[in-house]
Parts: C-alpha cells; structure tokens; sequence
C-alpha cells in the first residue's frame, strides 16, 4: 500500500511528533517547592527574550494527596538581576493590568488563584522587561514559593 | 501487516505525545501580550523600571516576598469576603455571618428548583463560607401563610435542601457541614395581613425566604 517514499515520509513524521515530545517533556528548566501550599511544587518551564520583553511561563503541580488553593496578586512576583543588583517587575499594560496569566481578578493590577487537585497542574506565565546589560543569570521570585535562582538566560 | 505495524506504532507515540503536549497547552499566552509588553516596556523608559537592590539584603527581599505573599492572599480573601457580603446585604456578628436571600429571587413560585437568576448570590454565600473557613452553615427555608401549614412546611425544607444542593453540585463548598431546616410559615418576619384583615403582599414577599447562617468558628 505504501511506497518507499511515502514510508520513509511517513516513518520522519512519527520521528518529529516522538521527538517534539520529548521536548516538551524535558522543557523544566528548575523546580521549587512551595513554602506555603503543602505538596505543591513549581517548575519553572521556560525563560525567553524576545524584543528585550522577558516571558516565563511556570506549571504548579500539586504532589499532595489534598486539594490546594494558589493565589498570588501579580505585583509581587519579580525577577533579580544580582549581578548588576537590580530588580524587575511585571510589566503593566495601559489600563494598569499585569501583562501576565490567567488572572482571577483585577484588584491590584491582577492576581491569580485556582484550586489545584491532587495530581494536577495549572500554568501562569508573566511578562518582565529583560534586564539590562545582558546578566547571564537571573533569579525569579513568587510569593508562597522558594526562588527560583542562578537561571540562565 | 505492515501497514497495521506502522498504525499501532503511530497510536503508541501520539498516546506516549500527547500528555505533554496538553501540560504545555495549559499555559496560553494570548496573542496580543507581547505586543502590550513592549508598549509598556517604551513606557517605563532607559532604565526599565529596574528597582536598585542591595546584593546583601537579596536573600532577606525574597523572605519578605514569601511574607508579604501570605500577607495579601490573607488581605485579598478579607476583600473577596467583603465584597460578597455586601453584594448580598449581609450582617455580620461577632460569631456569624447572617444572609437572607429572597424566595422570590431563588425559586419560582411553588417550586424549589433554583433560579438561573439567584446563582450570582449563592455563588456569592459559597465565596463567604469558603474564605471565613466556616465549620458550620445553618440554612432555613421559610414561607409565607398562604396555603396549608403542612404543605408550606414541607416547601421550606425543600428549599433549603435545593439550597444545599445547589452548593454542592455548583460550588467548593463541603456539604457536610451543611445543616437544613424548614420553618414553614411559623416565622414570619412581617405581617402577612394588614390590620384590617386585607392581605399584605409586601409583608408576604419577606416572609418568603431562605436564611443562611455562616458560622465563624
């Protein structure tokens, strides 16, 4: 049924869907624990500069055996540049929202919260300025969660 | 037999995919954030909006983050209660929260289904029983005198069952710590009739109602 052509066509597609797989697989850069929600963990997934705008995107899983409920308000997650000792926050859009998800509520620029259930995961992603004079690492902080340090940019 | 191979081959890999795939679509980003993030970024000029820091006091700025995080989940659950409370005109004792919902509003008339229109409120006691942490909640169904007593007794607590329900099917809320009771019309609130005999809508429509009693501790 299937020529040579269109079996090895066939066979480099399952390789690209295996492979793209594994890649999101592996894409957990660090993991922290939570300081504040028992069992929760946090794996900070990716780290990208783009047009000097810094975008993480993070997963909460809760490895307990009880229902969790994270919340956090957008404003006091920041990034540190230690080596030039500067930090960054959330940038805000022009109604003075967090440029950042999902968010519950508006109240103070935005937060999030949602109830996470034993063996499941929910993601936020924020947006910061990327900062200045090229630091090779930054640290990451998120209320209620251990920092994220020495990531690599 | 081949072609078969490859097809069990195919649904072993996408089955082996397709769970990370869905942890990764979990995060999206809409399409318009990073074009927002750079305006802002413009907005905020040269520097930034880098705050400087003291690289000694790095490690004490992240433990205040963590405090101030708990400070203001605390703070934003205050708010959230408030917000409710006063959505549904509630009273607040040093004990309790007390809330009365309108049967007007919750059911239609002779009915115990819930409204679509009564959800808003009632998602708005759960957000009170859920933020107070409350370990108990009393809820009471009551009517007006029209009809026969045995069968306005049995209407109120069908109303506050259906309330009871309507929490566990809809919200977080742990029914068990849920109590029901229907009082029938043995507990007016307002006359049912005027002085004069003649009938009171107005001291009816209060009657029927549905008391909600959120304990504090």
């Amino acid at each position: 049924m299937f020529n040579p052509f269109k079996k090895a066509c066939f066979i480099s597609v399952l390789v690209i869907i295996f492979a793209a797989g594994l890649i999101f697989a592996l894409e957990v850069i660090q993991t922290q624990e939570s300081s504040l929600w028992d069992g929760v963990e946090v794996d900070l997934l990716s780290v990208k500069v783009k047009n000097n705008i810094l975008t993480v995107k993070l997963k909460f899983r809760n490895e307990g055996e009880e229902n969790q409920k994270v919340s956090a308000y957008y404003e006091s997650c920041y990034i540190m540049d230690e080596t030039n000792q500067k930090k960054y926050f959330v940038l805000k859009d022009s109604d003075g929202q967090y440029i950042a998800g999902p968010k519950e509520g508006d109240h103070k620029g935005g937060y999030f919260e949602f109830k996470i259930e034993p063996a499941k995961s929910k993601g936020i992603w924020m947006k910061f300025p990327a900062p200045e004079n090229s630091p090779q690492t930054i640290s990451l902080s998120i209320p209620g969660v251990f920092p994220f340090e020495e990531v690599e940019l | 037999m081949k072609n078969l191979k490859l097809i069990f081959l195919l649904l072993f890999l996408v089955s082996y995919v397709f769970p990370f795939q869905t942890e990764v679509d979990e995060i999206i980003i809409p399409a318009d954030a990073h074009e927002k993030a750079i305006a802002a970024l413009k907005q905020l000029g040269p520097g930034r909006g880098a705050k400087k820091i003291n690289s000694h006091m790095v490690k004490i700025d992240f433990r205040m983050n963590e405090i101030l995080g708990v400070m203001r989940g605390i703070e934003a659950k205050s708010e959230k209660i408030e917000s409710a409370l006063k959505d549904l005109s509630a009273k607040e004792t040093e004990t309790e929260f007390q809330i009365e919902l309108s049967g007007d509003v919750l059911f239609d008339f002779d009915k115990w289904d819930i409204r679509t229109e009564a959800e808003e409120a009632l998602k708005n006691v759960a957000e009170v029983i859920n933020a107070s942490k409350s370990p108990k909640v009393k809820i009471s169904g009551h009517t007006d005198s029209k009809g026969a007593a045995d069968y306005n007794q049995q209407l109120s607590e069908k109303r506050a069952e259906s309330v009871k329900n309507w929490l566990k099917e809809n919200t977080e809320v742990d029914p068990k710590i849920i109590e029901t009771s229907g009082y029938g019309e043995s507990k007016p609130v307002a006359p049912n009739t005027n002085p004069d005999g003649s009938d009171n809508p107005e001291g009816r429509q209060k009657n029927r109602r549905v008391e909600i009693v959120v304990k504090k501790k």
